[in-house]
């Protein structure tokens, strides 16, 4: 095994998942291949290298179940021989069978590792793992990496050894300055230097960064290298010949009279480029379709949390409404009935009627221009809007205002608002390469007729205007969110109150949030139990849940605290709940508009917040609540005995909440200037 | 394998032989992090500082870094990723306040560029909008521009000039010797010269490898102390094409 393929890389090239080319093909027949191997090892039982080409198109098919079988049976026959073990780890890996796999590395490492093949696979495997699987693996990681280091050391192809690695632990960067070494100067009749050739051109256009690594995407052009992708291929030429505005790229990429690269390709990336492109190349002398009268809302997805409670009831109010013919909605994730699905009963809608952005087709310039991640949905939602023409299009936040934005012009829709219910996602986004390019993004977008920006305060208008470096211009308009009026059911406060403990008259204070990091859930506690030792009847009721909700609740019982805490989770009936509180407290990092305060104004709960984000927008500060400067818990519990204890404050506030929220943040008012901002008559 | 200097007095010793060569945290590219700010290469750093951003045991260092890099190439929107991670924004260490501050008014600027760029397009063969650029610190977009607009055919002194420039603030060094080599002609004119001696300097410090690099970004690097803890960990690996 050791020396089979040591350099061509092809096992490689089948990886455990390849997004370009898996994400777009169809299944594959797993029962028919199961059969032909089957047939193939009962004539051919004893024959070790004809199963291992039958595991190896069983691999390259993606046929992962069949394979698993059919290395098992040869297992059982030949014992550890060959490169069975490292076919049965590539199947594991792909089938994310973690426990198995971790103790078939294990076996394999006990064994004594003697294939730079196996080794490769075991460190492969192992890194997965780490993310994985509750495993530790971190010494057997090591052993692992530390064989596989002597067997790279020893080979004469180390280079390309360590760039795979890099590779696959997703370290492109160092992978890419590995394989430059063995492709700087060039040679075809080189064989090391054709596999990293094809290799690093493969990993350069799986990345967004194409201008960075045009040296290795144009010489494998020049080269003719057969990429598994050749639509992303086509994609990264035409982006580059984008950024040398259709000169020569060879010219232009190199400074004169030497082998330097000029720095020319270095703005080329994604999903920059796509945009320029699109903006500069197709869209002029495009005209916009005839549109139907329906408007297209897209999102993320109707689970619980603050933006999808007002994506769900803005659909619905919408719809109420007949302004327009056809209302129609378009979500990343859905999936009914489940979490993705929780808001539905609020949106009203048939889930049915609700499209999902993703797409298999493959797609075209220039939307295959865009981050993969972002091509399919784009390309999808681009589809849609083909379909449905929809006079407007709603999209909701930045991700999905890039997909929309993009989709929605390049069809040709003649009104787009991309709504932002943050503040700058920097901080929170998942995908920070993204978020590198949305600024320029954005910049484009603002050129564009078609494009409005819409924003749920002035903080979130200031905080992006600054991000991008732009004035914001006549298209940024700031619209509060709208809130139904919370009305609990009859007697809630003292049904609830009964059933969790608390006395009638017992002062509460309470909150609605994500249980996530960025709502300071800990910070929220402390200030609690500062309050709990200033006012011995105090309870506290903390509604929502997530990632942080077990921790907090661990924390409040390592205080001592249980018995004056309630949790109840997520909850329909958020009303009631509000209803049986005294005071509201919200102790987030950053806000854009927090809906939660809004809606406890409007159940009457008068709110204590820190100076976050546009929290300040949501209540008159010292009428309806009180602002906290200082971050700190003993500030926030100060504050809060302060208005737990002043029943006359309370009281006045309680009115004044209500009457303050519905007239900034009541639906009508909401719908009237959505409606105008649609264009609706 | 590279031999450490004495450790500077009032500094914990470094642990550095042997330097595993195992890289635990190879997802985090920290040791080409390291050499490309060691070396100025202020472009290549800042992508480099945001990829080591992705852990978070390493975020310290990496936003202060990240900024100090995206500051020097005028990267202004990355900055404000690497701002915002900083644990502490409302004092700047010395090194990233006075770069900061002087960001300001630029950026004032730009939202003016932003501006007037969707109501007045380039004028072909002017290389006042590329200088234009290169005060707003766009350097990227400066170079891309007199590429693709064939200037340096146009005026090449001037050409030669903001190209240096621009090599210069994004710590391209390789494109700064090769400009010179390629434009010797230019050389003192457009104060080239001294340019070109800075980056040749600049490489032959790279060359040293990464250990080395590392050493000096612990001790001289105002966020040096930040890594030292790393050195010391037995489980610290340098990336083996150093």
């Amino acid at each position: 095994m050791g020396e089979r393929g040591a350099i061509d890389g092809e096992d490689e090239q089948a990886g455990p998942f390849d997004p370009m080319v898996d994400g777009f093909k169809s299944a594959d027949s797993v029962e028919a291949l199961h059969a032909e191997i089957g047939t193939d090892l009962a004539s051919n039982e004893a024959m070790l290298d004809s199963s291992v080409r039958l595991l190896e198109k069983a691999a390259r098919g993606g046929q992962m179940i069949a394979g698993l079988r059919l290395v098992d049976r040869l297992l059982e026959r030949f014992g550890h021989a060959g490169p069975l073990v490292d076919y049965r780890l590539r199947f594991l890996l792909s089938l994310a069978l973690w426990d198995e796999l971790g103790g078939e590395c294990e076996s394999a490492m006990d064994r004594g590792i003697q294939s730079i093949h196996l080794a490769f696979r075991v460190i492969v495997s192992l890194n997965r793992l780490k993310d994985e699987s509750e495993r530790d693996i971190g010494p057997l990681y090591r052993r692992g990496l530390s064989r596989y280091s002597e067997l790279v050391a020893a080979s004469r192809d180390s280079a390309i050894w360590w760039a795979r690695y890099y590779r696959e632990i997703g370290n492109g960067v160092a992978s890419l300055k590995c394989y430059h070494t063995l492709i700087q100067p060039y040679s075809a009749a080189n064989r090391y230097a054709a596999a990293a050739l094809r290799e690093s051109a493969e990993l350069a256009l799986a990345g967004n960064r194409w201008g960075r690594d045009a040296p290795f995407l144009l010489q494998a052009v020049k080269e003719g290298v057969a990429f598994k992708a050749p639509w992303r291929a086509a994609a990264a030429v035409a982006a580059l010949a984008h950024g040398a505005a259709g000169a020569r790229l060879d010219d232009l990429g190199r400074l004169p009279g030497t082998t330097v690269y000029s720095h020319v390709h270095d703005a080329v990336g994604s999903p920059e480029t796509a945009f320029d492109y699109l903006i500069d190349e197709v869209l002029p002398g495009r005209a916009a379709y005839e549109p139907r009268d329906a408007l297209l809302m897209i999102g993320r997805s109707l689970a619980a949390g603050g933006m999808e409670r007002i994506f769900a009831n803005t659909y619905r109010a919408v719809e109420a409404a007949g302004a327009f013919g056809h209302v129609r909605m378009a979500l990343l994730h859905f999936d009914a009935p489940g979490p993705t699905a929780f808001y539905l009963p609020v949106a009203g809608c048939d889930p049915s009627e609700i499209a999902l952005l993703d797409s298999a087709e493959i797609p075209e310039l220039p939307v295959a221009m865009l981050p993969l991640s972002l091509a399919r949905r784009v390309w999808a939602a681009y589809r849609l809007i083909q379909q449905e023409r929809p006079r407007v299009i709603h999209a909701w936040n930045d991700t999905l205002g890039i997909i929309a934005a993009f989709a929605g012009l390049l069809a040709g829709c003649p009104r787009i608002i991309v709504h932002f219910h943050h503040m700058r996602a920097i901080t929170r986004s998942t995908d920070r390469t993204l978020i590198r390019s949305y600024p320029s993004c954005y910049r484009r977008l603002l050129e564009r007729p078609e494009i409005r920006l819409l924003f749920v305060a002035d903080a979130s208008v200031r905080d992006h205007a600054d991000w991008w470096s732009v004035d914001p211009s006549e298209k940024f308009k700031r619209l509060y969110n709208g809130s139904a009026e919370m009305r609990p059911a009859p007697g809630a406060r003292e049904t609830l109150r009964r059933e969790m403990g608390f006395a009638p008259q017992a002062p509460v204070l309470g909150t609605v949030f994500r249980f996530e990091s960025v709502k300071r859930p800990a910070l929220w506690i402390e200030a609690a139990r500062r309050v709990a030792d200033q006012l011995p009847d105090a309870r506290f009721l903390m509604v929502g849940s997530g990632a942080r909700w077990d921790d907090s609740r661990t924390q409040v019982a390592a205080l001592g605290l249980t018995d004056r805490f309630h949790f109840p989770g997520t909850v329909r009936n958020v009303g009631d709940y509000l209803a049986c509180m005294d005071v509201f407290m919200l102790t987030s990092q950053v806000e854009g508009l927090p809906n939660s305060l809004v809606e406890a104004q409007l159940a009457g709960v008068p709110v204590i917040a820190t100076d976050v984000g546009g929290a300040r927008e949501t209540f008159v500060p010292g009428v309806t609540g009180r602002l906290v400067d200082s971050h700190t818990p003993e500030r926030l519990a100060t504050v809060a005995v302060d208005c737990l204890t002043n029943r006359e404050w309370r009281e006045r506030a309680n009115i004044m909440a209500r009457q303050a929220a519905v007239g900034r943040f009541g639906i009508d008012r909401y719908l009237t200037s959505l409606l105008a901002l649609y264009g609706t008559p | 394998m590279e031999t450490p200097s004495p450790s500077p007095a009032g500094r914990a010793p470094l642990l550095l032989e042997p330097v595993d060569l195992l890289l635990l945290s190879a997802t985090a590219p920290l040791s080409d992090a390291v050499s490309a700010t060691v070396c100025a290469r202020w472009g290549e750093a800042a992508d480099l500082w945001l990829d080591v951003c992705r852990q978070d045991v390493y975020l310290p260092m990496a936003a202060r870094c990240g900024l100090e890099a995206t500051l020097q190439a005028g990267l202004y929107d990355l900055a404000q990723y690497f701002h915002t991670r900083l644990d502490d924004t409302s004092s700047l260490p010395d090194f990233l306040a006075e770069p900061w501050r002087q960001s300001l008014p630029i950026r004032r600027d730009r939202a003016r560029h932003h501006a007037e760029r969707r109501d007045a397009p380039l004028r072909p063969g002017s290389l006042q909008v590329t200088r234009r650029l290169v005060d707003l610190r766009f350097y990227r977009e400066a170079i891309g521009d007199i590429f693709r607009r064939r200037l340096i055919g146009t005026d090449r002194r001037a050409a030669v000039s903001l190209l240096a420039e621009c090599y210069v603030r994004l710590g391209r060094h390789e494109a700064l010797v090769a400009l010179g080599r390629s434009h010797p002609f230019y050389l003192p004119g457009a104060g080239l010269k001294d340019r070109v001696l800075t980056a040749e300097r600049a490489l032959a410090r790279e060359a040293v490898g990464p250990v080395q690099c590392a050493l000096e970004f612990a001790r001289r690097h105002p966020a040096g102390h930040l890594l030292v803890p790393f050195l010391q960990s037995p489980q610290l690996v340098f990336a083996p094409h150093g």
